[in-house]
């Protein structure tokens, strides 16, 4: 497959590089990721889309260096995880799925604790929780804070070292779109810094708007690779659709080929003779593209 | 601060919040409930025991509650995402847990004994652990 082999568009230096990688858990009657390969490059946001099980947490826990045993090579800035030691951790960040933070420290007091446990300059980190928004609640309690403003305060926690490569497992779920807005552009603020993002999410919208290219994966493989747009593109209805007036003023709607619309004379006297409400290309969502490749749908 | 000393810093603010420390007072509380009213040879012969045990049990019961918490806010996952590692993290544990059994231990004996012969009940715990081991 042509865009399976594709490596990353951002930059030449690939930070991950994942080749024919296995894993099983004890006792699983059968293996949670199935031989996956692709690079991720510097600078660069790679999305990791699947349903629940796929083998997504899997793999990002094999690239973390939380899982022993895998099959096949995974490797980042041209070591495997674990033969890194401490040090990597010094240059990666972590946002999780779910908070998980000290309920009964405040906000300031978790981040504080975090950032001693590194080595060198950490962020401000007063700073770091007013960007996500939760400067006014540094000294609450997080046992009192909503589920929204713990997942931004893991994602500020990510962020405590200034990561190169930072892990982000659905950092907007459960967030409302203001601050959904906040923490997507505090990810494409890291991209103009040549951070590099691996992000792990159902959320096609927010993959399709962020990431440079995405893998859909499945049953643990990766059932297509590449990005946003040719995805969509590959799959779209080569069609234009207008809705427009009609004479006794109900909504009518019309579909022209996209390819002969230039000289259309059906289309020419529509866009002349009535009064056009709104014209959209039959470009398909992520959303569908997933459902088409896989035959299934993301909960 | 190095790491270890953030892990102690924050066992204790943990300790002192989810209200252990509290336990282990009342847990001191209640040995000496036991052995004051003893006579002083029964006492005497019973106090390595029940420091012993109480030492023990404040261990064991702040290990539960700490795995407790942990698995209930997930913290585990974000910790062995750092550069501590969990040897380092373990150790700050066990090292606040082992100041606040013998400082329970310690108190308990001073007060059924006189602060003089602490030193003394602490040689029996030896004495006992000793004996068990040869066993």
């Amino acid at each position: 497959m042509e865009s399976l082999a594709r490596t990353a568009t951002n930059g030449s230096t690939g930070v991950i590089r994942v080749r024919g990688l296995t894993f099983s858990y004890p006792k699983a009657s059968r293996p949670a990721v199935r031989g996956m390969d692709f690079t991720v490059g510097r600078g660069e946001i790679f999305g990791f889309l699947g349903p629940s099980g796929a083998g997504k947490s899997t793999t990002q826990k094999i690239l973390i260096g939380l899982l022993r045993g895998h099959g096949g090579q995974a490797a980042v800035w041209g070591k495997a995880p674990l033969a890194w030691g401490s040090d990597y951790y010094q240059r990666i960040g972590v946002s999780f799925e779910l908070p998980n933070h000290y309920q009964k420290l405040t906000g300031i007091e978790n981040l504080r604790f975090f950032a001693s446990l590194y080595e060198g300059a950490t962020l401000n980190l007063m700073s770091l929780l007013d960007a996500v928004g939760l400067a006014d609640e540094a000294g609450t309690r997080v046992g009192k804070y909503s589920k929204g403003m713990q997942m931004r305060l893991t994602f500020a926690r990510a962020l405590i070292n200034d990561p190169e490569l930072l892990f982000l497992d659905e950092p907007t779920s459960g967030l409302d779109p203001v601050n959904a807005r906040r923490v997507k552009n505090m990810i494409l603020d890291l991209q103009a810094r040549e951070r590099t993002v691996f992000l792990t999410t159902h959320d096609m919208a927010t993959a399709d708007e962020l990431c440079d290219r995405v893998a859909f994966v499945v049953d643990g493989t990766i059932v297509a690779l590449d990005t946003p747009a040719e995805l969509k593109i590959a799959r779209s209805k080569r069609l234009v659709r207008v809705e427009y007036r009609s004479e006794r003023g109900g909504l009518k709607a019309a579909e022209f080929p996209m390819d002969s619309l230039a000289d259309d004379p059906g289309f020419h006297a529509l866009l002349r003779d009535r009064h056009v409400e709104t014209i959209h290309s039959g470009e398909a969502s992520l959303d569908d593209v997933f459902v088409e490749i896989t035959g299934r749908r993301l909960t | 601060m190095t790491r270890l000393a953030s892990v102690v810093r924050l066992e204790l603010i943990l300790q002192v919040r989810q209200r252990f420390l509290h336990a282990a007072i009342f847990s001191g509380l209640i040995w000496l409930a036991v052995l004051l009213p003893m006579s002083p040879t029964l006492r005497r012969a019973a106090d390595p025991y029940i420091l012993l045990g109480d030492t023990t049990i404040i261990g064991f019961f702040f290990i539960a509650g700490t795995v407790f918490f942990e698995k209930q806010e997930r913290t585990l996952g974000a910790i062995i995402s750092t550069p501590l590692r969990f040897s380092q993290y373990l150790m700050g544990k066990l090292a606040v847990l082992l100041v606040v059994s013998l400082s329970v231990a310690v108190v308990v004996s001073s007060i059924a004994h006189g602060a003089g012969n602490a030193a003394d009940a602490a040689g029996g715990i030896h004495h006992v652990t000793t004996i068990r081991i040869d066993q």
